[in-house]
């Protein structure tokens, strides 16, 4: 009879009784676990309507004592008066920007065992905050966006989802500088009103 | 019974709240298939780009490494006239350098502060150019890897969803992402057939890098 334990810890590795499967967990080669990990979640309560132009209407930053995995982040977009194709952008920074009018969104975890989430959080704008600096664009989406008070067609939903990956990682925010923010490309020249949800693991 | 590396003597870890056993996943071929050093490019608003069946966006393989494109989303809408149109990606060998002088060439950006600059290129043909110059030795040239036809909606009378072609190669049981090995490896996105105007596209392009 053979068993495998740590050499450094002592812990044994476990064998399931029922399945009679060694428990594994798998590593890249860069010594990340690749698993579940403690998954937050921040949505707005109720479609708002923000600001037209090309200012920052949605931002998330990093925690001071974790790292963070952006997973997924939903936006879902009307406008006032004449149909758009909406062009969202959203950038990665690594020193935060700063202004606008904030309206912060409540991390919620997605187990009640999870302990309270450190990032900084989530926050959708009323008026523009003033981008961060470094990093850059990395995603884009364009998107049909009907007129909000003639509804005849779905909103324009611009889903960056990051979550389903075997070799591609999700955008990584280390420390509270570090965050991801949300504008349109061009303007849509009159008044969007959107909806936002962000999900996001911590470890 | 201690596990360790034959050559290296580094021990295999079991976690200590998991009892499990660290375990990184290889094919049969010896590549990794885990997480690697991850990039991408977007352009910061919707753009005009080239309409030819020669290429209008291209990814360019970096010095010394893998790259894999993991994901390539357009979202496309067409100037003066709604159109059917067939886009696809070409796999080059031999590729060669671009050399017109009006196209915008870029790097993607890290998803992870911590990652290493990437090496790899990318190639954008804005309106009434393309990117072209592959070598006539290059056999693979003209060899599309995917293709499908879209409806494209007038980009100033909004009236309709847009284009969209999604093309994902994250999903990996046993098939992989198209590689790029070294600086002369391509992928070029084009139109199947050539339109008579011109579309508005955004480009979100997600790849990994790893060292050859």
């Amino acid at each position: 009879m053979a068993y495998v334990r740590d050499s450094v810890s002592g812990i044994y590795l476990k064998i399931g009784t029922v399945s009679q499967a060694a428990r594994v967990t798998l590593y890249d080669d860069r010594g990340n676990a690749v698993c579940q990990k403690a998954t937050y979640a921040a949505s707005m309560t109720a479609k708002t309507t923000t600001f037209a132009g090309t200012g920052v209407f949605f931002t998330f930053y990093g925690s001071a004592l974790k790292t963070v995995r952006v997973q997924q982040l939903v936006i879902a977009a009307t406008v006032g008066t004449a149909a758009v194709y909406g062009d969202v952008i959203i950038s990665k920074r690594t020193t935060a920007g700063s202004g606008g009018t904030p309206v912060a969104l409540t991390s919620v975890p997605y187990d009640s065992t999870s302990s309270a989430a450190t990032a900084a959080g989530a926050n959708y704008y009323t008026a523009a905050y003033t981008a961060g600096t470094g990093g850059g664009a990395i995603a884009s989406l364009m998107q049909f966006c009907p007129v909000t008070g003639t509804p005849a067609n779905g909103p324009g939903v611009f889903n960056f989802d990051w979550r389903y990956r075997d070799e591609s990682e999700a955008p990584v925010l280390r420390g509270v500088a570090q965050g991801i923010e949300a504008n349109f490309g061009t303007t849509t020249t009159n008044t969007p009103t959107i909806s936002a949800y962000i999900v996001w693991t911590e470890e | 019974m201690i596990i360790s590396d034959y050559q290296s003597g580094v021990p295999a870890t079991v976690g200590s709240v998991s009892q499990a056993l660290r375990v990184s996943p290889y094919s049969d071929l010896g590549k990794p298939k885990t997480q690697k050093w991850t990039y991408c490019f977007s352009d910061s608003l919707k753009r005009l780009m080239g309409n030819s069946n020669l290429n209008t966006f291209m990814l360019i393989g970096g010095e010394g490494k893998i790259v894999r494109l993991q994901r390539l989303v357009i979202c496309a809408t067409m100037a003066t006239a709604s159109a059917y149109l067939d886009q696809g990606i070409r796999k080059y060998k031999d590729f060669g350098t671009p050399s017109l002088s009006t196209i915008a060439s870029a790097r993607a950006v890290p998803l992870d502060s911590i990652a290493p600059g990437p090496k790899s290129f990318f190639y954008i043909a804005t309106a009434g150019v393309t990117l072209t110059n592959v070598p006539a030795s290059d056999v693979w040239t003209a060899q599309p890897i995917c293709g499908a036809n879209q409806f494209l909606p007038l980009t100033a009378t909004p009236a309709n969803g847009t284009a969209k072609w999604d093309y994902d190669f994250r999903f990996k049981d046993e098939s992989e992402a198209p590689t790029l090995r070294g600086p002369r490896e391509a992928l070029g996105l084009y139109y199947q057939t050539t339109s008579g105007n011109t579309p508005t596209h955004t480009i979100w392009a997600t790849y990994t890098e790893e060292d050859a």
